[in-house]
């Protein structure tokens, strides 16, 4: 019984993941595998890609700290940013997918042990887990291995501290899912509640972390102290990073105490899965009271149904609309820090010419992170038969879908463009070809993200966070974004200096000019059509 | 009001609707019944303009629904079998949006909601979002939005389907209301008394066939309908 609704669980999580429409006949069945193929390999890249990044940032302090013999510290800082990456990464997939999973009902009214609900469960939530917390883990292990050398113990210490990472994930991701669970069984704004405290999470993050990255540079001077502090009151944070050098005791000590996390967890959901995973959420009712409406268009209708689904989701505002924030912030960032940072850039010619191009750069990856449109044709779901039923064209919804987008990234990437054009030190064409390619771009992730969610739909969702989250539109969408800034700014460096910058910005912005009106072609003519026949 | 024409539609290799024509006039109840998987919903689909068929014609109030969709669809509306509505709106919202898109005045809509919603018993759930209610307050809702821009046509798959019998029996009773004012209703129904009592017409599908079609006399005779269903399915066989 298991293992079916363990393959039901990873049919769920991979195949929905990349399958494309219904293949009904042969040929669009190698269609689908063939994209299907493509897709998991453009995924293999970006996430090679993540963990390449994270070996590099590893390479340059785990050297510092074998020197000083204080290897464990390395293992406390790497598996504490994979254990906070995991957990955050997959808190909100575990409570969708655990507690209030749709086909809950259905698995419960069926002859099969809860426990094997829950295990079936837990082995979506530990895969996510392990896919999060393994981006940083593994390359921060494999770089131990291959700067200190590799013996016995410290192999088997790597070894289990990857495991004990993705088990302690496990566990926490566990229980803050049941505390967003039990919140938002009550709560009735609870998709703006939710929201808040999550941006409350990040925003300590955030702080935690630009606190440590400020200490970093005088880290090897304060991290003998706090080595020393650590090991006189955080004694289990020590034995935890001794587990990566191979300390017997370290690994001992915590695969007892991750079992007894674990056992305590799987008490919890024994005893209150059933409560939460069937309860009816019960927010306070509220009372219907006529009012007087307005007549609105039938666009100005679509919009407000597509701003409905946005407000009406935690899920959907926190992963797609983050980086409206990030913009807001990065903006904010260099209003109040810009001049200091620049006049760091200045100290050389050489930099000063490159700060445009690169503040375009982060503005470009930071707009292109903006993944509303993406899942908004998935979003649907089984509900799309209304918006065919209804006397609108498809481009009337998709165009809907499109100003959504549009409407909520206009401010912070025009405020994010107009600060990172008043602070380059540019001329006046360079400035406002820096706001031509920041716009252009914000507006090409908006068309791009449809167009994705065209060619690859997924109508067939039991629960929401699999188009939100886990589907390939979003991790194309977010990996192109991050791809194409990085060859916007990576070969300004490596070619562009050469033509210019203002040739370099002028190349991008008729690329994005181009772009844009081949995809706004592309989802009024055929997208539309697609949409239609879904 | 309907004219359907020589529709076929093929999944694959699988013909779903063969040849099919029906003819549903001003003022008809028709009901469309047949076995689990014999073409009912896909000729509903097609009808009402979410489904691409491979051949044939559809004609809504002399309206082409492939030259003219917007046009067709304005004149229609569909509850589906298993009426998946918005669920992060309210009742209210939901009815508001669809009388948006149909282009239904602030007075009319009021008027139509405050009527509907009493009738069916679900005005002091309209402020509920959708995701809170029962499948039986999923109908209804779906109900009031297709009755609120008065359409000439609407077209119905199992709509009796999760209504009590109180519900059932006011459906049935909008359902002539409509079509004495010169509406049309085309609806699918595995309920054979049902389609027996309200239907002034009614066809008999079998594998994307019809096999038979007319008023209730002339199908079933001095017999009655589920005993004339049964002896048609068996003689096809």
């Amino acid at each position: 019984m298991l293992k079916v609704l363990i393959k039901k669980q990873v049919s769920e999580m991979l195949i929905r993941t990349f399958r494309r429409r219904r293949a009904s006949s042969s040929g669009e069945k190698g269609k689908a595998a063939r994209s299907g193929i493509g897709t998991i390999i453009l995924l293999a890249l970006a996430a090679l890609y993540l963990a390449g990044a994270f070996a590099a940032l590893c390479l340059s302090i785990c050297e510092d700290l074998l020197t000083i013999e204080m290897g464990w510290m390395y293992f406390v800082l790497t598996g504490g940013a994979a254990v906070v990456f995991g957990t955050f990464g997959s808190i909100f997939s575990t409570c969708f997918s655990l507690y209030l999973a749709k086909d809950n009902d259905l698995l419960l009214s069926m002859p099969i042990p809860i426990r094997d609900v829950i295990l079936s469960r837990l082995c979506g939530v530990y895969f996510m887990g392990l896919l999060y917390s393994g981006m940083i883990i593994i390359p921060a292990v494999a770089v131990f291995w291959i700067t200190g050398g590799v013996t016995v113990s410290n192999l088997i210490g790597g070894l289990v501290i990857i495991l004990l990472v993705s088990l302690i994930v496990l566990g926490l991701s566990c229980l803050l899912g049941w505390v967003v669970a039990k919140l938002s069984q009550r709560l009735k704004n609870r998709s703006f509640l939710t929201v808040l405290i999550a941006l409350v999470f990040v925003g300590l993050y955030y702080f935690v972390y630009f606190k440590v990255m400020k200490e970093v540079q005088n880290l090897l001077t304060i991290m003998i102290r706090v080595g020393e502090s650590i090991r006189n009151s955080a004694y289990p944070i020590y034995l935890f990073g001794r587990i990566g050098e191979g300390d017997w005791l370290g690994m001992l000590c915590w695969a007892v105490g991750v079992a007894l996390l674990l056992s305590l967890i799987w008490l919890i959901l024994k005893k209150t899965f059933l409560n939460i995973s069937t309860a009816t959420p019960t927010p306070k009712r509220a009372v219907y009271r006529e009012k007087a409406v307005r007549q609105g268009s039938a666009s100005a209708a679509l919009f407000r149904k597509e701003w409905y689904r946005f407000t009406t989701s935690a899920n959907y505002m926190l992963n797609c609309g983050m980086a409206l924030l990030l913009l807001l912030g990065f903006g904010i960032y260099l209003l109040i820090q810009g001049d200091k940072l620049l006049s760091v850039s200045m100290l050389s010619g050489s930099l000063a010419s490159i700060v445009p191009v690169m503040l375009c750069a982060v503005c470009c990856m930071l707009g292109g992170m903006v993944d509303i449109s993406t899942p908004s044709v998935s979003l649907e779901g089984r509900s799309i038969w209304q918006v065919q039923c209804l006397p609108v064209t498809p481009w009337q919804v998709l165009r809907a879908k499109l100003f959504l987008h549009l409407s909520l990234a206009a401010v912070p990437t025009l405020f994010c463009s107009v600060v990172i054009v008043l602070l380059a030190p540019a001329s006046l064409v360079e400035k406002l070809l820096m706001l031509a390619v920041s716009i252009l771009n914000a507006i090409m992730f908006a068309l791009y993200g449809l167009f994705l969610g065209l060619k690859i739909p997924n109508l067939n969702w039991t629960n929401e966070i699999t188009p939100i989250k886990q589907s390939a539109p979003i991790f194309l969408s977010i990996f192109s974004g991050i791809g194409l800034s990085m060859a916007f700014a990576g070969l300004y460096l490596w070619l562009g200096r050469e033509l210019g910058t203002t040739a370099w910005l002028g190349i991008f912005a008729l690329l994005f000019l181009v772009l844009d009106t081949a995809l706004y072609f592309w989802l009024k003519g055929p997208g539309s059509r697609r949409f239609a026949n879904l | 009001m309907l004219n359907i024409s020589h529709l076929t539609k093929r999944y694959g290799d699988k013909v779903a609707v063969d040849d099919l024509s029906l003819r549903i006039a001003p003022g008809e109840i028709y009901g469309f019944i047949g076995h689990n998987g014999a073409g009912k919903t896909t000729t509903l689909k097609a009808a009402v303009g979410i489904m691409q068929y491979d051949s044939g014609t559809i004609t809504i109030d002399g309206l082409d629904l492939q030259a003219d969709p917007l046009g067709c669809k304005a004149k229609i509306a569909y509850i589906p079998d298993n009426p998946d509505l918005y669920d992060y709106m309210t009742g209210i919202k939901y009815l508001n949006f669809i009388a948006d898109v149909f282009g239904v005045s602030p007075e009319d809509r009021s008027r139509r909601i405050r009527e509907l919603a009493d009738r069916l018993e679900l005005t002091s759930d309209l402020a509920q979002p959708i995701s809170a209610y029962s499948h039986g307050m999923k109908q209804k809702l779906a109900i009031i939005s297709a009755w609120i821009h008065t359409p000439r046509l609407i077209l119905m798959d199992e709509p009796f389907v999760g209504l009590d019998p109180k519900a059932s029996h006011l459906l049935k009773q909008m359902m002539r209301e409509h079509c004495n004012s010169g509406g049309a209703i085309f609806f699918s129904t595995h309920v054979l008394e049902v389609a027996e009592k309200l239907c002034d017409r009614v066809a008999i599908i079998k594998q994307g066939r019809l096999i038979r079609s007319g008023t209730m006399e002339e199908v079933k005779g001095d017999d009655s309908l589920e005993e004339v269903f049964l002896e048609l399915e068996d003689e096809t066989c």
